[in-house]
């Protein structure tokens, strides 16, 4: 099965959203794929609704709000995490458009979704990153297991503790492979170093990282290949027992022998840890996720059990989308 | 061609070209200067065809102009010569020759230039024992040993001391005594008259019995009380004889013996320095403090309490004169009774006279005693405390004194005794004090490996002595020891306030107008001319800074117009080159900061980190090897700065360093000598500009070397963090 779209894509920074620079001006509504002069075969306008056109598509792209179509199979799971109604604007533009959706505990979740769609702005959403950007604005809220996520009372450097989350490119601290594992368990004031080890040991074991390792916890973690970086980034993330990892595209800077331990290492923390994964390869999510949620300009398209997404999909355009018709 | 861009090739290979030629030139220059500074060149003996000779070193050649008009400027007897050279051109390339002569004090110039057309043919030569002798005072001295003398002084034994006192003792005194005293009295003197000069004899034979054992000395001379020299051999031992001159002519003799002489002299010149800066120079550094101490209780109290210390100082001490004059009086009376017998006339003479004496000296010291009571009495408990410290610590220091100039005044007696007879090309002798003579060597005799341990013993001298002779001789030590201290502290302020105020810049200031103008207006606070910032420094630092802590916490020093911190010193130095060198650092760490990839910070966020810990943890250690370029630009930047410095405390000759072994160790109030300050110096304010050229080189090369050596140390720092923290991108 082909997906052209996914070639055209790689060409355009994944995301702005978890582009390196927060100062630099974000444009959720980036284009989908490269202007059309750089290819030979002419690609339809971003905002515009692909060919064969649907209604719902044609009222998005005049801005009106749809409702998702969320299946049955999600009501009767129990959801560590609840979004609410979700907006958020970047400036004047707004990048979500009241998205709520449930993640399931103990399973994997993906998002997926043409570039800009908001799916990284979602998740960043989770634990607050955006608080870092002065133009963010949001409304609506999210609870974790119940709390407030964006009540004013909240903690923000607490609940970050509460989350572990792995990014796009892998981005070890410059420090050991030890330092950087127990790194969030430091900041916390953690001096034991019993304790310390016993933790790094635990978390290089959780992401499969252990074996290859555990002869150089002294030496500097950007010695080690990307695919490493990325398993220390997720030991790493994990350290703390965080209640959700959040993982932003993290296979997007690997080469596919390290995307497989890492989809292996995803499958193995299923259970333990509930897992939200942002991702822009179809097949990863097909292949590791329980359930998918497709998001489209800002909005939560379809959502439901992996397996029936992507063979049965409720809605034409999330048939569209991973049938690769469009992206 | 153009259109493949190869003439920009040659343009910016051009450019390089360029900047390198003139860096290694300039490099090459200093190092060959400077280098070369030291390296003992032989002497070349030149005659001149006006009957002149000269001695020196060869150090220029030239070519030059030489017109018809410039005859009759010549002397007579030379003018055939440059005619001849002329032949019938008007004006003819003629080439001179630069000379260093040296002695000064004889000819008023240490360089000449000599017309090569006026040299004698066959008239140079390098005369084997020619001497370059360095001199304490005067410069260095050209010239061909001649003799090596010794002046052995005969010392006077004890008892022949004494009898001179009792001697002159009694003929001082004898009109106090009545007639039959004065009569005894006439008799004693004349009985130890015959003594004396029985006790002289015998000594006087033994003197010369040890002289006359030492026979390599060829021409001696005994030399009388009266002046007179007369032949050794002729001398009896009942003349009073003062020394022995001990000749020993030749140069292979001469030179002999002042290399035996020379290392236990240089030590005795040493013992001498030291007990005048460590014995007398702490003397009058506790008087000084005492003083002070004085002052700082005059500041409450409405006396004058500093001159009334002085005065009452000045009475203790005559007071103090009186009473030993009354101990030595006592001591001779008893010399008299011991030598003459209890009750022999002239003891009850000399008895009398010594009761007169007393009661004389008492009448005196009464009004005297009465006088400092009287100055004390009005005086608070506190301030008598003060004063009488004051007092005590002046007597203390006079006795000192006494006892260390005579130390010094035997040591230097010891080394007068040894004097280097040279004669100049042109005929004049010379004596040299061998304690005058730092280093002298015969400069044609020296193989290699000779000269090179001259030329090593000077760099030492250089780098590890203090300057002397107007800077232009000697050691540069304590300018290497001021530049290196005030670098090391200026870096110390600089960078953690430069990183910090970048911190906040990057890190937390949100960006906008405001940030953006404070950026811009730092980056141009790195284009203020240095000098301003020393004009800044002097007005700010030291007159309202350093002003407010003199008022604060040395009001005694500032009522005696003394100020300590208001004035140039070593911190404010420092900080004015802080102040100068923050934008680099404020650039240079910004840069940094930004270079350090957000997901990093994003990374450390997701941690649960607060911004103060990603920035400790992950930013700071990051960014450090980007901090330390600007450390070392900084660095490199102050060290050289010399404007700014001579408003804020360089000066040419600091008596003390600024960090010594005297605790508190650091003396940031005191004011220093740079490297820079020092060239500038020797280049532009000394007497002999000519004579100070080579010294300039050699600072110059020295100060590069420094700063490059700083430098190094800060790079291999900022290697071994790099390797720690990873790569960056400085």
């Amino acid at each position: 099965m082909g997906f052209p779209m996914l070639n055209a894509t790689r060409n355009v920074p994944a995301d702005r959203m978890s582009s390196s620079d927060p100062t630099a001006p974000p444009n959720p509504i980036a284009p989908v794929s490269k202007p059309a002069t750089r290819g030979e075969i002419p690609r339809a306008e971003p905002n515009r609704p692909p060919r064969g056109k649907s209604s719902r598509m044609e009222a998005i792209a005049r801005g009106e709000s749809v409702a998702a179509d969320v299946h049955n199979a999600l009501k009767h799971e129990d959801r560590v995490l609840d979004i609410e109604n979700f907006r958020l604007w970047y400036g004047q533009k707004q990048a979500l458009f009241d998205v709520s959706m449930g993640v399931p505990r103990g399973k994997v979740t993906a998002i997926i979704g043409p570039s800009g769609c908001g799916k990284s702005t979602l998740l960043r959403c989770v634990n607050r990153m955006n608080d870092l950007l002065d133009i963010v604005r949001i409304e609506g809220d999210m609870r974790l297991n119940g709390d407030s996520i964006y009540d004013r009372k909240v903690d923000v450097i607490e609940l970050r503790k509460r989350m572990g989350m792995v990014f796009q490119k892998p981005n070890p601290f410059p420090m050991t492979i030890f330092d950087n594992v127990v790194y969030p368990l430091r900041i916390d004031g953690e001096r034991n170093r019993n304790v310390l080890a016993e933790i790094c040991e635990r978390s290089l074991r959780g992401a499969a990282l252990w074996d290859e390792v555990k002869d150089r916890l002294k030496e500097s973690a950007l010695g080690l290949s990307g695919g490493q970086q990325q398993r220390l980034c997720i030991a790493r993330a994990i350290a703390a027992e965080p209640e959700v990892l959040l993982l932003d595209e993290p296979c997007s800077a690997l080469d596919p022998i390290a995307t497989g331990k890492v989809e292996d290492l995803i499958q193995e923390l299923k259970g333990d840890y509930s897992v939200l994964i942002v991702t822009h390869n179809m097949q990863q999510a097909s292949r590791i996720s329980d359930y998918t949620a497709f998001m489209y300009l800002g909005r939560l398209m379809e959502y439901g059990p992996t397996a029936d997404l992507f063979t049965n999909p409720h809605l034409p355009e999330t048939n569209a989308y991973v049938t690769g018709r469009f992206g | 061609m153009i259109a493949r861009g190869e003439p920009v090739v040659w343009l910016t290979a051009g450019a390089l070209a360029i900047a390198l030629f003139m860096i290694v030139g300039l490099i090459a220059l200093v190092v060959m200067t400077g280098g070369s500074t030291f390296w003992p060149k032989r002497l070349h003996r030149i005659e001149l065809l006006d009957g002149r000779v000269l001695l020196g070193e060869l150090t220029d050649t030239e070519a030059y102009e030489f017109s018809r008009d410039r005859l009759d400027a010549l002397p007579e007897e030379v003018r055939g010569a440059a005619v001849n050279a002329l032949g019938d051109q008007s004006a003819v390339e003629a080439h001179r020759t630069q000379l260093r002569v040296d002695n000064k004090q004889l000819t008023g110039e240490s360089y000449v230039w000599i017309d090569d057309f006026l040299r004698k043919p066959n008239g140079t030569s390098l005369p084997e024992w020619a001497l370059t002798i360095e001199r304490t005072s005067w410069g260095r001295f050209l010239g061909l040993p001649e003799a090596f003398v010794v002046n052995h002084r005969r010392l006077p034994s004890g008892t022949e001391r004494q009898l001179d006192q009792l001697i002159a003792f009694l003929e001082e005194h004898a009109s106090r005594a009545d007639d039959t005293g004065q009569q005894a009295i006439a008799k004693g003197v004349e009985k130890l008259r015959e003594e004396r000069s029985a006790v002289r004899e015998k000594g006087t034979a033994e003197f010369l019995q040890t002289i006359r054992a030492d026979k390599a000395s060829a021409e001696r001379a005994a030399v009388l009380e009266t002046g007179d020299e007369i032949p050794l051999a002729q001398v009896r031992a009942s003349q009073p004889i003062v020394a022995v001159r001990a000749m020993s002519p030749g140069s292979q003799e001469t030179w002999s013996r002042f290399e035996k002489v020379h290392p236990e002299v240089l030590d005795r010149v040493a013992a001498i320095h030291d007990l005048d800066r460590s014995g007398l120079g702490r003397l009058s550094e506790g008087q000084e403090e005492a003083r002070m101490d004085v002052v700082r209780a005059a500041l409450d109290s409405e006396h004058a309490l500093a001159p009334l210390a002085q005065q009452l100082a000045e009475l203790d001490a005559v007071v103090d004169d009186l009473e030993s004059a009354a101990e030595t009086r006592d001591q001779l009376a008893a010399a008299f009774t011991r030598r003459f017998g209890g009750d022999s006339d002239v003891v009850h003479a000399v008895r009398e006279i010594v009761a007169e004496l007393g009661a004389d000296s008492a009448a005196q010291r009464a009004p005297l005693q009465s006088e400092i009571e009287a100055l004390v009495a009005p005086l608070s408990e506190d301030e008598k405390a003060a004063v009488d410290r004051y007092r005590k610590v002046v007597a203390e220091a006079r006795r000192q004194t006494v006892e260390i100039s005579a130390d010094i005044e035997a040591l230097r007696a010891e080394n007068e005794q040894y004097v280097l007879r040279a004669v100049t090309a042109d005929g004049q002798s010379q004596d040299i004090p061998v304690a005058e003579i730092v280093r002298g060597f015969p400069a044609n005799r020296l193989g290699f490996a000779e000269r090179l341990k001259v030329y090593l013993s000077r760099w030492a001298e250089f780098l590890l002595a203090e300057p002397r002779e107007a800077n232009t001789e000697g050691g540069v030590f304590p300018a290497i020891w001021g530049t290196v201290a005030m670098t090391l502290i200026m870096t110390i302020a600089v960078v953690p306030f430069g990183v910090l105020a970048a911190l906040f810049l990057r890190e937390y200031a949100k960006a906008g107008v405001v940030v953006s103008a404070v950026r811009i207006a730092v980056n141009n606070l790195a284009g203020v001319p240095s000098i301003v910032w020393g004009v800044f420094g002097l007005g700010f630092f030291c007159y309202v800074v350093g002003a407010g802590i003199d008022e604060a916490f040395y009001p005694a020093y500032v009522s005696e117009n003394k100020p300590v911190f208001g004035t140039g010193g070593l911190m404010w130095a420092s900080l004015t080159l802080a102040l100068l060198t923050l934008p680099v650092v404020i650039v240079a760490t910004e840069e940094a900061l930004s270079a350090v990839p957000n997901s990093m910070r994003e990374g450390s966020y997701a941690c649960g980190a607060s911004k103060w810990q990603t920035i400790r943890r992950i930013v700071l250690p990051r960014a450090l090897p980007g901090i330390m370029t600007g450390m070392i630009l900084a660095m490199a930047r102050g060290a050289g700065e010399v404007a700014p410095l001579m408003l804020v405390g360089a000066v040419k000759i600091a008596p003390e360093l600024p960090i010594d072994g005297d605790a508190p160790f650091i003396h940031p109030s005191r004011s220093f000598m740079h490297l820079g300050f020092h060239i500038y110096d020797l280049g532009f304010q000394s007497p002999d500009s000519e004579a100070a050229k080579p010294m300039v080189f050699t600072t110059t090369l020295l100060l590069i070397s420094l700063i490059a050596i700083l430098n190094i140390l800060a790079i291999r720092l900022r290697s071994r963090l790099r390797k720690r923290f990873g790569a960056s991108q400085f």
